[in-house]
């Protein structure tokens, strides 16, 4: 359903995404694994559109998205950040601000829509009139879903959705994104460092390092250490957890 | 937690309210804004009911009693035209909030208009208007607004164009820098993926989060311009006589302060007060309007 | 004897709200772990201990340091140069209008009374002591111009200048990807273990600090539901212990 071939992005002066190329299909997944630094980010945001590509192309049902504008490109793919404390409008109710895309839109019955899209997220109908203050952290990405569903896009961007929540609600999170992807058929690309969360989520990952992609492996073969670069080898060392070494 | 906090909103509006009840709350609990508040209130008043609360009327001259010290006749005493001072303030309030209302209503909107733009434009159009502003910004304000004033002749409505057009810099300088933090934030880049344009995002997105320090600074403000106000009224270049007005009284008892010290005294602790309560307010608004920016 | 760190009965709250419904904690010269969800008030907690209490907290309860009632105690001795804390993100506790060196040698100045030449030496060696690889060059840095896992290096550096028995690491790698989160750890199980010093270590992560801490107490609501020793973690019958550990995805089963 869309694919990638050869993006790269330049930032600051560097070249921070040299050369990706991926495909992914219809209500697939792929995983993005990196270090802080290796361009993951920049790469979703690129693919979004926040950011010009500065090479390469990107297609979607064969057709090339440079052509659509910001505003047809949120119909196929919106994208959800990683912190949830800067995702959401300080002084906008969450009714207001899901209701922001269905407005711009002019979908029909932006009301009702945003109530769908709450329960569709496992909150209850009473958050409307909330401010984004008022909500934990794991509320907040919730509404951050919520509102990335609200033009129902075929792809999710996912940029460290569970980075900055505490263990127990970023379990919650994983659970509720399992849950679209089977309910809706949502394709995933998901970026994170953690290896245990990208598991859980996405059938193939692809290992990132200074900009390109050293290695594609599915998650089965990721579960059973079975990577061949070393870089990967070592993502996976790191995320054994914590042994105390003999001194 | 009591039960009113329990109490979720309906409806957008009732959560604007609430939110807006929680501000009132914590600035009613500063005591120094509340003062502010009372002040600005009560000057308000002064200005709205000057009719019902003077005793006398402000333009009747009584020569027999000029210069007569306070008493229980006339409470601040008499002018050198015999003119009781305590209905003189009174209605001299009209003009200090006249022009409270008028620069405090529209200098702000204007700034934080051209602000934004300049902010969310960039390139071009932001060097013009912010060029722009820094002509203006050049001049000190009393300066500019004399010059234009001489200019243009003497009147409130001149002395109101002339404090306008030397107070909007600042706040466009302030909506600008808001803009150009705004604009990188990650709310801001989902509003654009929700399809917003520029001109939506400005309006509907950024503006808001501009206006509470466009708020604070336009009522700390509000204390020099009844300052150059007043200052523009000593140098008679004000509201035309016999209209009153605090800083052409100050002027005109000058060359009684020796003596008949009360001429100027009065309409100079009017002039104190007001500007107290406006710094008051405004240091009030700050405490409350800013940290709640996240 | 004298524990390093007794905490008896805390109580504290914002105002009508109370995050901590009497919380108490001893330790040794050891590694204990304080793992609970967030809002749990496990920050407040470092934040009683070091008497430095965000703006609208109220605090009540006897927190002792070594036998010494830290209610009565000068504080401005202690923190720093015997009781010690890192935060989670560097870029939020380091001075960005200062160079890290010249941070660190603020703290040396403080607690060891150490100036000019000998203090940038001493913050040369402590900045080698953190495993960076060009210390003079990141003695020069401001800490916007260093990554997470150099911050929070240059953060241990700087903690580490009064030679504190006590460490208090609140969150110390949540902001830091796998592979950077483990060296920083192994970093500061050197430190704590060479220099014998007590550590304090919260976290939300239960099974972070299985393998890094000796002891592990769980707090629930502003409440300690269980203390036992790192060891004994995964028999735990608590139900809220058995749910944070159950918690944290696994990548192999």
């Amino acid at each position: 359903m869309i694919a990638a071939d050869g993006i790269v992005v330049r930032r600051g002066g560097r070249d921070v995404v040299r050369g990706v190329s991926f495909a992914v299909e219809q209500g697939g997944a792929l995983g993005i694994v990196g270090e802080s630094g290796s361009g993951k980010s920049s790469l979703l945001r690129a693919l979004a559109g926040l950011e010009l590509l500065a090479g390469g192309a990107l297609t979607v049902d064969g057709a090339s998205v440079a052509a659509l504008g910001l505003r047809a490109r949120g119909r196929v793919m919106q994208l959800v950040f990683q912190d949830p404390y800067d995702s959401l409008h300080p002084r906008q109710t969450v009714a207001r601000a899901l209701a922001e895309p269905a407005l711009v839109h002019r979908l029909d019955n932006p009301a009702a829509r945003v109530v769908a899209a709450l329960d569709a997220v496992g909150l209850d109908a009473r958050f409307r009139f909330r401010f984004p203050h008022q909500l934990s952290g794991g509320q907040r990405q919730r509404v951050a879903i919520a509102r990335a569903l609200m033009l129902e896009p075929r792809l999710l961007l996912l940029d460290e959705p569970t980075s900055a929540l505490d263990v127990l609600a970023q379990a919650e999170l994983i659970e509720l994104l399992r849950r679209l992807r089977r309910e809706r058929g949502l394709a995933y690309l998901l970026v994170t460092h953690d290896l245990a969360v990208v598991a859980q989520l996405v059938e193939r990952v692809a290992v990132m390092q200074e900009g390109r992609f050293v290695e594609t492996i599915d998650t089965e073969a990721l579960r059973a250490g079975a990577a061949y670069h070393p870089h990967t080898q070592a993502l996976i060392a790191a995320s054994q957890g914590f042994r105390r070494r003999a001194r | 937690m009591t039960a009113a906090a329990e109490a979720v909103p309906g409806s957008n509006l009732a959560a604007r309210i609430a939110a807006w009840r929680e501000t009132a709350r914590t600035l009613a609990g500063n005591r120094a804004a509340l003062a502010g508040v009372v002040i600005v209130l009560v000057l308000a008043l002064m200005a709205l009911m000057a009719p019902l609360l003077a005793p006398a009327d402000p333009d009747v001259q009584n020569l027999a009693q000029r210069l007569a010290p306070p008493s229980a006749h006339h409470l601040l005493g008499t002018d050198e035209l015999g003119r009781d001072i305590l209905s003189r303030i009174l209605f001299g309030s009209r003009a200090t909030l006249a022009v409270v209302a008028a620069i405090g209503l529209s200098v702000p909107a204007a700034g934080l208009a051209i602000g934004c733009l300049a902010g969310m434009s960039g390139g071009f159009v932001d060097l013009v208007l912010m060029r722009t502003a820094d002509v203006f910004l050049a001049f000190p304000r009393l300066i500019l607004a004399l010059a234009l004033v001489a200019a243009m002749g003497p009147g409130l409505s001149h002395a109101l164009i002339a404090i306008g057009l030397a107070a909007w810099p600042p706040y466009a300088r302030l909506a600008r820098a808001e803009t150009l933090a705004l604009r990188g934030r990650d709310f801001i880049a989902a509003a654009r993926l929700g399809g917003a344009s520029p001109a939506r995002i400005l309006v509907h997105h950024i503006a808001p989060l501009c206006l509470p320090s466009l708020v604070v600074r336009a009522s700390l403000d509000m204390a020099g311009v009844i300052l150059t106000a007043a200052g523009l009224g000593f140098l008679g270049l004000g509201v035309a006589p016999p209209t009153a007005e605090w800083g052409a009284m100050i002027a005109a008892g000058r060359r009684f302060v020796l003596e008949q010290w009360w001429v100027a005294a009065a309409p100079g602790v009017a002039i104190a007060v007001a500007t107290l309560g406006f710094n008051l307010l405004g240091e009030g608004l700050r405490d409350v309007l800013d940290p709640r920016q996240r | 004897m004298t524990a390093l760190l007794e905490i008896d009965e805390l109580y504290a709250g914002f105002g009508a709200a109370q995050v901590l419904h009497g919380v108490s904690i001893a330790m040794t010269r050891e590694r204990l772990a304080l793992v609970g969800g967030s809002g749990a008030g496990k920050s407040l907690i470092a934040r009683a201990v070091l008497r430095l209490p965000p703006p609208g907290a109220w605090l009540k309860g006897r927190i002792a340091f070594e036998g010494i009632d830290l209610a009565h105690a000068d504080m401005r001795a202690l923190r720093g140069r015997r009781i010690s804390w890192i935060a989670q993100d560097p870029r939020l506790s380091l001075n960005p209008v200062m160079r890290v060196g010249a941070q660190i040698e603020e703290g040396l100045h403080l607690h060891r009374r150490l100036r000019g030449r000998a203090a940038r030496e001493a913050a040369l060696a402590l900045l080698e002591t953190v495993r960076l690889s060009e210390p003079a060059r990141v003695h020069g840095l401001y800490p916007h111009e260093l990554s997470g896992g150099m911050g929070q290096r240059a953060m241990i550096a700087m903690m580490l200048a009064g030679e504190p028995d006590l460490l208090i690491a609140d969150e110390p790698t949540s902001a830091l990807d796998a592979s950077t989160a483990m060296q920083v750890l192994d970093l500061l199980d050197e430190l704590v273990e060479r220099r014998g010093m007590g550590l304090l270590f919260i976290s939300h992560d239960l099974r972070l600090v299985e393998g890094f801490c000796d002891r592990v107490a769980v707090i629930e609501a502003g409440r300690i539901v269980e203390t036992c020793a790192a060891s004994a973690l995964a028999a735990s019958r608590h139900p809220y212990t058995s749910r944070l550990l159950a918690a944290r995805p696994r990548l192999a089963p």
